[in-house]
């Protein structure tokens, strides 16, 4: 009897043990292939409100699905404005930027998340296809400041993602910064960020995240969330992009108006100070913090390779600036516009010359906005993939 | 006869434990990943 009890321990931790590394291996093979079906986007319910966190590797597999050789992937990151918010899946202008650009030598890529960073999400999975030697246009937008790192945003666990599975470049400064930005953290934020990047030091062996979120996306999904209610256990293919068309213009701009002009103001306010007869001087100090966090928190090879794009607000909210904040908005644009293109990134503005009617919001584009984002942005990638940098791709990667 | 209840049945057990013994595995990576999603929602965290 005791012999039977013992075996059937032996067997109970032999299972154990299978079923863990099977999972593992699962993991594993996931990770070579896993990625959302016809992606255009990752919307609300497959972005991290619906708890769902794209793992690195399905990212990648993203930017790569589409590409063959002699072709440039124009992978699309930043915030909610390069997402499309405003404007509903068919009328995405990524959409219309892989239209204007054609199918031939170019594969567009919508990585953006939102509320993210020019560093974060997007700019790292560039980074890693410009590591394995694919040819890479990263275009992200930004508004005047300097840019945040890629570590200290909400999507920050896509850093230690892809930094503990080495897919990243080698870039002493960046990991010197993240020492140091550890080292300065509050206690308990500190313990926060240990335990991120602990979880994904063992996701780097284990593969946890690329099983279970395969699981989540095809089969079913094991983790309650109010974005999917009342169908929280259906796997994430099932749902489809919410995004609607903007209202009528006449019902678009609902928001209060005080908060609407405080933020749209926010974006200059503080970066000039009036000088003689009405002239503007930006402040040398944020000039300078910019041209410092430039290069520690892009890599160079991304830097030659990446269009940024300072956006503004909606018309509606820049036409009630006082004519003195409108000159403060066109001086400081144009003096960080300069000073990213001299860190070596090209740079432009875009919206200044926008109607109301191509806004969604006081910030999103329409999808008449977006199709001149599209029309201006396709301009910029054939301007960046004329040069030498990109000489080498007919024919070969 | 008894012999071969007797084979049956630890060999059902045996299968028994096996099959138990799958899923916790399962179970326990499956728990790798709970543990590790952040209990905050991403609303607080991104705006």
């Amino acid at each position: 009897m005791k012999t039977a009890q013992r075996s059937s321990a032996y067997f109970l931790l032999a299972g154990t043990v299978l079923g863990f590394l099977g999972c593992v291996f699962l993991g594993y093979q996931t990770a070579n292939y896993s990625k959302p079906k016809n992606f255009k986007r990752f919307y609300q319910r497959l972005s991290l409100d619906g708890q769902f966190f794209p793992p690195f590797p399905m990212q990648e597999h993203l930017a790569l699905a589409r590409w063959s050789p002699g072709k440039i992937i124009v992978l699309v990151g930043g915030d909610s404005v390069m997402h499309g918010i405003g404007q509903p899946e068919e009328r995405i202008w990524t959409h219309e930027l892989q239209k204007r650009l054609g199918e031939r030598r170019y594969v567009v890529v919508n990585l953006a998340l939102r509320g993210a960073n020019a560093a974060e999400g997007g700019a790292l999975v560039a980074e890693a296809l410009i590591k394995q030697g694919f040819p890479v246009i990263y275009v992200a937008n930004a508004r005047p400041g300097s840019p945040p790192p890629a570590y200290d945003g909400a999507y920050r666990y896509i850093y230690w993602d892809a930094f503990y599975k080495g897919r990243l470049l080698p870039f002493p400064e960046r990991e010197a910064d993240v020492a140091a930005w550890i080292s300065r953290l509050r206690p308990d934020e500190r313990r926060k960020v240990e335990e991120l990047a602990l979880a994904e030091r063992f996701d780097s062996l284990l593969r946890f995240q690329s099983l279970w979120h395969h699981v989540t996306y095809r089969h079913f999904s094991a983790t309650w969330n109010s974005i999917v209610l009342p169908r929280w256990w259906e796997p994430r293919i099932r749902f489809t992009d919410p995004e609607p068309e903007p209202p009528p213009l006449e019902y678009r701009y609902r928001a209060s108006e005080e908060e609407m002009m405080r933020i749209a103001r926010g974006y200059t306010e503080g970066l000039a100070r009036a000088g003689k007869d009405g002239v503007w001087v930006v402040d040398r100090g944020a000039l300078e913090a910019l041209s410092r966090a430039i290069p520690r928190v892009f890599p160079a090879p991304l830097r030659t390779r990446m269009l940024l794009i300072l956006h503004h607000s909606s018309p509606h909210y820049l036409a009630k600036l006082s004519p003195a904040e409108l000159r403060r908005d066109a001086t400081v644009y144009e003096s960080f516009v300069r000073q990213w293109n001299l860190s070596g990134v090209r740079t432009f503005e875009l919206g200044n010359d926008f109607d109301e009617i191509d806004y969604a919001d006081r910030v999103h584009l329409s999808p008449s906005g977006g199709s001149k984002m599209a029309q201006r942005v396709a301009r910029e990638v054939e301007a960046l993939a004329a040069t030498e940098l990109f000489k080498t791709t007919e024919g070969g990667k | 006869m008894k012999l071969l209840e007797k084979v049956k049945s630890l060999l059902s057990g045996r299968a028994a434990s096996l099959l138990i013994g799958i899923a916790i595995g399962v179970l326990l990576h499956y728990m790798f990943y709970r543990i590790f999603l952040p209990v905050q929602p991403f609303i607080y965290v991104a705006f």
